[in-house]
């Protein structure tokens, strides 16, 4: 092995100071340029034995999740480092990117009932308003096809193209669907039949997200990625009929203002999914003439996997990061659980966090987390006490009756009633309680 | 740092709250693991709080690991022998650097001890480097400059 930038006499030949030995003095000099074997900084090296954690989850580290047994029937997707979207194999941990981030994906089973996700043209209920569909060659993220919406030429109108749908007044629907970039157009997407129909406006010139209106306005989703745009609308069906439109409109001006179009036009619109009685979007699933139901994440710690980490019959921290999708659903969104509903760790409620042990309920209240956003949050325990602790509150303690320090397993995301549907960037335990106990 | 959970979830903490807490240990504290810096990951432990050097953290003595000089020690393991290295030690009372061959395994040291060989006499270590390579002197000069501006003493006392 060899130093990093030396000469074979071992000099630094760049120009700039030199001692009086005629040594180069680099002022940003770091040891490990040096490339040492081994290198201990006081500064920087020293660790207490009670900072040292048993467990820690890290997605940026995928053999750190090894210690995780997956259970999930089938395939499910999941996005690279490159936002390019990538097949996980049944019964595998996902390690999704948000934003470039690693993060564990958890989501509860769902269903794409938007039956040809694989090529527009080729579900049944289009309205043609002035344009064809059809499949291009260029894929979407190197996974599905990609569809392709070509215009007619028109006066006074704008492109539209119209997917319609068949759902139940009261339900609501989420779709999602990607739409490339195009330079000079604007998009209205639209969903819904009845009173007050969603809509969320963006530039597909590169500035994305304009406004959303409508009954659902603030369940939107739009999310760049390489020369694409995800885009999610919640739509509450309220017409009476059993028909609702997905309504994609292409205006060449910010106004959104009928034109005349004299040259033929091409979009790109593809990983179209409809979500029904769903309020989030979730992960896309692939369809082919039929619609698919993607199966919940299963994610455990258990058996001597477990008992290596954890202080059984003692006391314990857990941290974790998380983003929720959702601030409740059922019986909340659990985060870390053991091997009942007497053993919750942390689970979300109501936008809070809270910790139970089959008697008492330990919560962040009033300090809330904020959906789509980066959470950071802890629970300590000992024999007697819980304390919780959310994006820096105070810890808020309540007592206890030993179960938590009596868990034998750890469910990452998934519990009964109340699965997670998010994404977990950390999870560190400490086998002691903190110093706030 | 101690474990408190409003330091632990606060936003302000790094997005890398693991090393935030490795790289602050309090003044007084046993050391039970040293992080290797390189990325190599030899770790060095001690798990037995009788024989772990304790950690100054504090203005007035400036940062280092104390050695009791009696039983204190932390351990290394390496996968592979070291042939013709330099093993460079920092501490309050000097510098001390030397050839050194090392077989794989299992390796104690102190401020002034590596595998049964001294170097100097000091019980305060600022730093310890190993290369796996013989380090030119030009360089040994450069890595000295550096360890003095954290606390080192340049030149061993007699």
């Amino acid at each position: 092995m060899s130093p990093a930038l030396t000469t074979e006499a071992g000099l630094f030949p760049q120009a700039g100071l030199y001692n009086r030995a005629g040594l180069y003095l680099r002022s940003g000099f770091a040891p490990l340029d040096l490339n040492p074997l081994l290198a201990y900084d006081a500064e920087s090296s020293m660790v207490a034995p009670f900072e040292q954690p048993t467990l820690d989850l890290d997605p940026s580290n995928p053999s750190s999740l090894d210690i995780i047994t997956a259970t999930r029937a089938g395939v499910a997707t999941y996005t690279d480092a490159n936002g390019v979207v990538q097949s996980a194999s049944a019964d595998t941990v996902r390690v999704d990117h948000v934003d470039g981030v690693p993060m564990i994906l958890v989501e509860p089973a769902a269903t794409n009932r938007f039956t040809h996700s694989e090529g527009v043209n080729n579900y049944s209920n289009l309205g043609k308003a002035n344009c064809s569909y059809s499949v291009d060659s260029n894929p979407f993220g190197g996974f599905s096809a990609s569809c392709k919406i070509t215009s007619n030429t028109f006066t006074s109108s704008y492109v539209r193209a119209v997917l319609q749908f068949y759902s139940v007044s009261g339900e609501s629907n989420y779709f999602t669907f990607r739409v490339k970039k195009k330079s000079g157009w604007f998009l209205n997407a639209q969903s819904g039949n009845g009173t007050s129909p969603s809509s969320v406006i963006l530039d597909l010139s590169g500035a994305g997200y304009i406004s959303s209106s409508g009954t659902t306005a603030s369940s939107y989703l739009v999310k760049e990625f390489n020369d694409y745009y995800l885009v999610g609308i919640e739509t509450l069906q309220t017409g009476t009929t059993t028909a609702g439109l997905l309504n994609l409109q292409f205006y060449n001006n910010s106004s959104l203002a009928n034109y005349d179009l004299d040259t033929v036009e091409e979009f790109f619109v593809t990983g179209i999914q409809w979500e029904n009685n769903s309020t989030v979007a979730t992960s896309y699933i692939p369809t082919s003439g039929s619609t698919v139901t993607r199966a919940a994440d299963n994610l455990v710690i258990s058996g001597s996997d477990f008992t290596d980490f954890f202080n059984s019959g003692g006391d314990g921290t857990f941290y974790a990061e998380a983003v929720f999708r959702q601030d409740n659903n059922g019986d909340g969104q659990s985060l870390l659980y053991g091997q009942s509903l007497n053993y919750r760790f942390l689970y979300g409620w109501d936008g809070v966090m809270r910790a139970y042990d089959g008697a008492t309920i330990a919560s962040t209240i009033p300090t809330m987390f904020t959906v789509g956003n980066l959470t950071r949050t802890a629970v300590t325990f000992n024999s007697s006490t819980i304390g919780i602790s959310l994006d820096g509150s105070s810890t808020s303690s309540v007592s206890h009756n030993g179960n938590l320090s009596s868990a034998n397993e750890l469910n990452i995301g998934n519990a009964p009633n109340d699965n997670l549907n998010g994404h977990i960037k950390r999870i560190i335990y400490w086998p002691y309680h903190s110093d706030d106990l | 740092m101690a474990l408190n959970l409003s330091d632990l979830t606060s936003p302000s903490t790094s997005d890398d709250v693991l090393s935030d807490i490795y790289t602050t240990a309090d003044q007084g504290d046993g050391i039970a693991l040293m992080i290797d810096l390189s990325d190599n990951e030899i770790d060095a432990t001690q798990s037995t709080a009788l024989y772990q050097p304790v950690a100054y953290v504090n203005s007035v003595d400036g940062t280092f690991a104390r050695f009791d000089g009696i039983d204190d020690r932390m351990s290394f393991t390496l996968a592979s022998p070291i042939i013709n290295g330099t093993v460079f030690f920092a501490t309050k009372n000097g510098c001390h650097s030397a050839a050194i061959n090392l077989v794989a395994g299992t390796h104690d040291f102190t401020a002034n001890e590596l595998s049964s060989v001294s170097y100097g006499s000091s019980n305060d270590l600022v730093a310890l480097y190993l290369f796996d390579y013989a380090v030119p002197e030009a360089q040994i000069s450069q890595l000295t400059s550096y360890v003095v501006s954290k606390g080192a003493a340049e030149n061993s006392s007699p």
